[in-house]
């Protein structure tokens, strides 16, 4: 038992590192096809009042433009693995992971707290739903749902603006600040992983209702609320837990439209600039942050998935 | 069984009413797209206006007539390009097994690492802030997804005993495909390419409300939301019917791509 899940443990990183190098490989050709040469673009958005081909030289002598392909790529990866993404071309001043450093809480303080709310939602949610199979509290749940989930996030952005901070005034329009700045964002972003999640709970715990264990539970005669909470829930939100450990760097990259709606200083917004503006080094430094993430998540609830059902090992 | 069917034919027939309009824009709605007074600006709701106006005066009814336009044409050029290429790959990849499943699989698991909507921006900065350069972006991180899901779908069939006899009569590979396992996903085809519709939907018009892609004076509805956002304060009212157009289209797609696999597929119903 414990040998086949070390082996499988195993498998997943050595299966990992191929995928790492390709994608890192991928997010620094990625940048590297882009259609304008970064030496001119650096002199473009410093202000340089004339770009003359001796001024593009020097920039890209001094970016490390000059040395070939595959020795760039070498440093960057061994830099990226530093923390070291070079310096903005945008803002010489500013390197890449100082701007990451200053714009990463805001975005995880926003994606953490909508993992919980998710969770929390969903949890009761889906469990009333799959409680109440067919009832009409079942059919409104999912009803709203759906309509949530065909939604545009930011049109909810603008609705719930609307209403909460022009029409009532309770909570402000945008920016960062205390507890009430976190509601309408963590809110937009919760939307659709919500109906995500209660489905997905409610379709387990329909299954889980019908084990025998459930019927005896009932014979034994404990309560609709013990048995929801102590038997049932447990057995269900296995995949579901997977599931949204899995989406957290969604929910980081999916801050991107949240982030600018609501005026948040997070790096989803950070990146929309960088690209309106070519900055690289950001775009490069955000896409390369999100994929790494997106793996490492997929690894560990992968892992955290085959230790609690051992029969996935296989 | 009775019910569910009712439903589909009234969501259908809602799609074919929408596309319809699309194409007839000029003959139902009352005014052009572009339109515009500084005479008629924020016109409530009223006859002449059906949805009042915006803040060029431009009539929001007959703006939001003529998004369908882009809206539905747009979506429908990526659906197809990532159904094609997914449905191709997929097919491939899960019927012919081994060393080609295996690349493709990998390659698969990389395009699927990479965050897709950051991807789209990346690739847009890259080539250009055009709607085809979005629209290829679309098609590039998405098929992976569907390929996927449709070798997923092909395993199940490689193994049934008509295609192996099929095989073992010595049909040609190509024929297997077309004859035995096409029609027996063409089910899950459809439920994809419908959820896909909407997925499309979705996203070509948060990139235009984010400025990428289809620009403001183009009636499509994601700009149309772009536009009122820069006026809300003042007339919040504008971001009502462009939004709920979207979320009913793509409601109505979602709802079409569940209902056919609840009538295909009962075991996944519950």
């Amino acid at each position: 038992m414990v040998f086949e899940l070390r082996k499988y443990i195993l498998k997943r990183l050595i299966a990992t590192v191929p995928l790492l190098v390709v994608v890192s490989f991928a997010c620094f050709l990625m940048i590297q096809t882009m259609s304008s040469d970064p030496a001119e673009v650096v002199l473009r958005v410093r202000q340089t009042p004339i770009v003359t081909d001796k001024a593009i030289e020097e920039m890209r002598i001094e970016l490390g433009l000059d040395k070939p392909f595959l020795t760039r790529y070498a440093y960057w990866l061994v830099d990226s693995f530093k923390f070291d993404f070079g310096v903005s071309y945008v803002n010489p001043a500013r390197t890449v992971a100082s701007e990451l450093k200053r714009c990463l809480p805001a975005t995880l303080q926003l994606a953490l707290a909508s993992v919980v709310f998710v969770f929390m939602v969903s949890v009761v949610l889906g469990t009333l739903a799959a409680y109440y199979k067919d009832s009409w509290i079942d059919k409104s749940i999912r009803f709203l749902l759906f309509n949530f989930s065909a939604m545009p996030s930011y049109w909810f952005a603008l609705l719930a603006i609307w209403f909460f901070s022009l029409y009532l005034g309770w909570l402000p329009t945008g920016g960062r600040g205390g507890f009430e700045t976190l509601i309408l964002p963590v809110l937009t972003l919760s939307l659709g992983q919500i109906a995500i999640y209660v489905r997905l709970i409610r379709n387990n715990m329909i299954e889980v209702l019908k084990e025998d264990f459930v019927f005896y539970a009932k014979a034994r005669g404990i309560g609709p609320f013990r048995l929801l909470t102590q038997h049932v829930l447990k057995n269900s939100l296995q995949s579901s837990i997977t599931a949204l450990g899995m989406s957290i760097p969604q929910l980081i990259a999916g801050t991107l439209v949240v982030e600018t709606v609501f005026s948040w200083p997070g790096i989803g917004r950070l990146s929309i600039e960088a690209i309106l503006n070519r900055d690289y080094p950001i775009i490069q430094a955000y896409v390369w942050l999100i994929a790494l993430l997106l793996i490492l998540f997929n690894l560990l609830f992968d892992i955290l998935h085959a230790i609690n059902d051992p029969r996935i090992r296989n | 069984m009775k019910k569910l069917t009712m439903s589909l034919w009234i969501t259908g027939a809602f799609i074919c009413a929408v596309v319809i309009a699309g194409i007839f824009a000029p003959l139902i709605a009352p005014h052009g797209p572009y339109e515009n007074s500084i005479l008629t600006k924020f016109t409530p709701m009223s006859l002449t206006y059906p949805f009042g106006t915006d803040h060029l005066g431009r009539c929001i009814f007959s703006r939001i007539i003529y998004g369908i336009r882009p809206t539905l044409f747009f979506s429908f050029l990526i659906m197809v390009g990532t159904m094609t290429l997914g449905t191709v790959l997929g097919l491939m990849s899960g019927y012919l097994g081994g060393k080609f499943d295996e690349v493709i699989m990998r390659f698969v698991d990389i395009i699927l690492s990479f965050p897709s909507q950051i991807v789209v921006l990346a690739v847009v900065a890259a080539l250009g802030n055009q709607i085809q350069n979005v629209i290829i972006a679309m098609i590039l991180v998405k098929w992976a997804w569907y390929c996927r899901m449709i070798r997923g779908s092909v395993l199940k069939f490689r193994q049934s005993p008509f295609v192996i006899y099929s095989k073992m009569i010595g049909m040609p590979t190509l024929f297997i495909l077309r004859k035995h396992i096409l029609p027996n996903i063409s089910a899950d085809l459809t439920v994809l390419a419908s959820i896909d519709m909407g997925w499309a939907i979705l996203n070509i018009s948060t990139l235009s409300f984010l400025g990428i892609g289809v620009q403001p004076p183009v009636s499509e509805w994601g700009a149309m939301l772009n536009e009122a956002k820069n006026v809300f304060r003042s007339n919040p009212i504008q971001v009502i019917f462009p939004g709920l157009s979207l979320m009913s289209v793509i409601g109505a797609f979602h709802y079409m791509g569940d209902a056919l696999r609840d009538l295909w597929d009962p075991k996944e119903a519950l």
